[in-house]
């Protein structure tokens, strides 16, 4: 972003010395390999990583997917190439289906909750004295790691009253109080495993949504007021639209993790019982490693790969429109 | 480090000496003397908690005994998968330990093992019945040292409740049947089922009715995916089943509590919760309550009974096991040592006088196993080794594609809705004939 000042300056050269910023006004009439040298120790470390941990794994996992290497659990044997089948058989493969509608499901009820609860939040705390506790607490789970939240919940949910805080609680509250298995019955499984997402992740848009807040002007408000708008006309006209840029930042990484959970459901119900709580994550994990069919695991994973791109572009364009503004 | 250099020497000393004191047994180590060598050794197996301790005191066993200096390295969660990612990065431990026989091919195939033809052969066929001198052998070659199985044929029941209610240990199917509908009319829901995460437990529920209704040769037979799973012996099987899976007033907690819960839960189940009477699953359990549950007492507060015959009621019962078996992926003087002391009875008595440890090696002798629930178990064994009864879980030897999370999650839904039974045996079938192409 801060590229944006850099480029004042002829372009002719700027591609190869941006980083370095100093050179770009030497007029480059012949190529030296010496200019080269910064900005390649400036951004080689980093391009080593992302290579060797990201684009390497990214490539061989789309190279995977157009083989077929069936009914082994992996030794050396040779992959066959199948083209387009294990793709074509998604289209056939009720458990991938059942993925991808609770995958939908995960995006449509919990990116919304997320950001409405989380709006609500920073501007409530906003307005009480005892904020810093109140954002403590709502934050406190981001601290804790997405397998020991699952496992948390696991206790939570379970049947046992004396084990179960939320069966517990529902039967102090309700009389002849049947426990629910939260996460034995097919129906209500993927709502339970959404509570618990949102116990971790909210904590997150708060915090982020609470600075936006903050940042807003207090004298836009006031200058609001002051012309007769009401508290929830300020918040509709004047609050949403300077926290928006936020907002939307919070919508695609809300988005982005959602596609790709895959630790909360596999420690609570490795996408159980009867594969109601399968995602696209846990379905590619036991295709790749518990079946062993690395190929149909991989094709699985490029179509997610494919389903986050979008998301990812906007929310790029968005930061390099913001960086140009 | 001068120092630590004479320890370890001195230490390598004494244990030497221990050995010499010990007389390793040159019968299970073979003719050649490298095996007697010993050396280091590395042992990879997934067992943790009080399975680990026992283990380490045979590791221990082996390094007095065997000249091994043995390091024992834990798997962190799913096994077959971190065994074949250390196959493949080249990192193979020296010594594994599977309990899924389908695999023991494949791992062949991929030259990943080393056969096992340094064990006296000879004493080996003497020490084993021949159910599992087949299931070692691929392409004639003995490959896999199988020193412990779970004898997965039992039912387990709480004495004390079965007392108080004036019941009697089931005999027969029927028999089983009855008593279910009996402790149903005394307000009880008597049977627990734990199907949380994965479907196994009730893979060996069906796996002990088909074995019991349709006999080995067929068992056999269904693992190779010789017989459809629409077969009529299966579809007969699964009717079988539903008298007891099928009878919601049976199941403790209701359905949507049974594949909550998880296998070990559902053990304590068995044995805490008033109501419930009766739980399938393997000799593993008896370990399992014993560490859970310390104050309950075995054969008082819980013990086993053979699962009931079906049909036939000739001869010795047939039995499934849950076997276990250690290969060699490293051809090491440590490795030979380690394989040769586990082939050793004397080893397998050690490690059998832990207790919630059977060994499908019939040199062990009974007296080696610690009480009465143990040796019942391990006669199961025996006897049905001799006879020829002897099975193994079906689900494990069948190829991963089939017998693993896809038959899991078949079970689960047939658990959740046991009428719908067709239309998941049609659907396991046409899978099952895509894995195996026939």
């Amino acid at each position: 972003m801060s590229l944006g000042p850099s480029l004042v300056s002829p372009p002719a050269q700027s591609s190869a010395s941006d980083g370095s910023g100093a050179v770009v006004t030497l007029p480059g009439r012949r190529f030296r390999p010496a200019r080269l040298l910064s900005p390649l120790l400036f951004v080689g470390p980093a391009l080593l990583l992302i290579g060797v941990f990201v684009i390497y794994p990214s490539v061989k996992t789309i190279y995977y997917s157009f083989y077929t290497q069936s009914n082994a659990i992996g030794y050396n044997l040779p992959l066959v190439f199948t083209g387009f089948d294990n793709f074509a058989n998604m289209w056939n493969d009720s458990a991938v289906r059942t993925a991808v509608i609770n995958n939908l499901l995960w995006l449509i009820i919990l990116t919304p909750l997320t950001v409405v609860l989380g709006v609500l939040l920073a501007v409530l705390f906003d307005r009480v004295r005892y904020e810093a506790v109140a954002k403590s607490i709502v934050f406190i789970p981001m601290a804790i790691s997405a397998t020991a939240t699952g496992v948390i919940w696991r206790l939570m949910y379970a049947d046992d009253p004396h084990v179960g805080t939320i069966n517990a609680i529902l039967g102090q509250f309700i009389p002849n109080f049947q426990s629910i298995s939260w996460l034995g019955n097919t129906n209500l499984v993927n709502f339970a495993l959404m509570g618990a997402q949102l116990w971790a992740s909210l904590g997150f848009a708060v915090i982020v949504l609470s600075a936006a807040l903050k940042a807003i002007p207090g004298d836009l408000l006031e200058a609001a007021r002051i012309d007769g708008a009401t508290e929830l006309q300020a918040f509709r006209h004047v609050t949403i639209p300077l926290m928006w840029p936020t907002i939307t930042v919070i919508i695609t990484l809300t988005m982005i993790g959602l596609l790709k959970i895959f630790d909360i459901v596999w420690t609570m119900t490795s996408g159980g019982p009867a594969g109601a709580s399968e995602v696209i994550g846990t379905r590619m994990y036991t295709e790749a490693f518990k079946n062993g069919n690395t190929g149909y695991g991989s094709a699985i994973a490029v179509v997610l790969l494919i389903a986050v791109i979008p998301i990812m572009a906007i929310n790029i364009r968005r930061f390099s429109s913001e960086g140009q503004r | 480090m001068a120092r630590s250099l004479v320890t370890r020497s001195l230490a390598v000393l004494g244990v030497t000496s221990l050995a010499v004191a010990g007389s390793a047994s040159p019968l299970y180590a073979g003719s050649g003397s490298a095996a007697t060598m010993g050396g280091p050794v590395t042992a990879f197996a997934s067992w943790g908690s009080s399975e680990k301790t026992d283990f380490m005191a045979i590791l221990k066993y082996c390094d007095a005994n065997y000249h091994t200096k043995s390091t024992y390295q834990q798997s962190s969660g799913d096994y077959n998968t971190e065994l074949n990612t250390r196959i493949r990065g080249g990192n193979p431990p020296d010594v594994g330990f599977i309990s899924t026989p389908s695999t023991l091919a494949q791992y062949v195939a991929g030259n990943a093992i080393q056969p096992l033809t340094f064990l006296n052969q000879k004493q080996l066929a003497t020490d084993y019945s021949s159910f599992w001198l087949n299931a070692s052998k691929v392409n004639g070659k003995i490959y896999a040292l199988y020193m412990k199985a779970d004898n997965k044929s039992l039912v387990w029941y709480s004495p004390k409740k079965l007392t108080a209610g004036h019941y009697q240990v089931p005999k027969t199917w029927n028999d089983l049947v009855a008593l279910s509908q009996k402790m149903v009319k005394d307000g009880k829901q008597p049977w627990a089922f734990g199907t949380n995460n994965s479907g196994w437990t009730i893979t060996d529920f069906l796996e002990n009715v088909y074995l019991q209704s349709a006999g080995p040769q067929m068992y056999q037979k269904w693992i190779n995916h010789q017989i459809k799973w629409t077969d009529p012996s299966m579809v007969k099987a699964f009717q079988t089943m539903n008298q007891i899976i099928g009878n919601n007033s049976f199941i403790a907690g209701g359905r949507a509590h049974a594949l909550g819960q998880a296998f070990d839960q559902a053990a304590k189940q068995m044995v805490v919760d008033p109501k419930v009477e009766l739980y399938q699953e393997a000799s593993f359990i008896g370990a399992i309550l014993r560490g859970d549950l310390p104050q309950a007492v075995e054969g008082v507060d819980y013990n086993s009974f053979p699962f009931p015959r079906i049909g036939s009621t000739s001869g010795p019962t047939p039995v499934e096991v849950g076997p276990n078996a250690a290969i060699m992926l490293k051809d090491t003087p440590g490795a030979r040592a380690l394989m040769s002391c586990l082939a050793d009875p004397k080893a397998l008595a050690q490690w059998a006088k832990l207790g919630g440890f059977l060994s499908p090696n019939s040199a062990v002798p009974m007296s080696a196993y610690p009480d009465a629930l143990t040796r019942k178990e391990a006669q199961m064994i025996t006897d049905a080794g001799k006879a020829g009864q002897l099975v193994s879980d079906a689900s494990d030897s069948m190829l991963p594609a089939i017998g693993s999370d896809y038959e899991f999650i078949a079970l689960q839904k047939y658990f959740q809705n046991p009428s719908s039974y067709m239309s998941i045996l049609s659907d396991l079938e046409s899978h099952a004939a895509k894995a195996y192409g026939h």
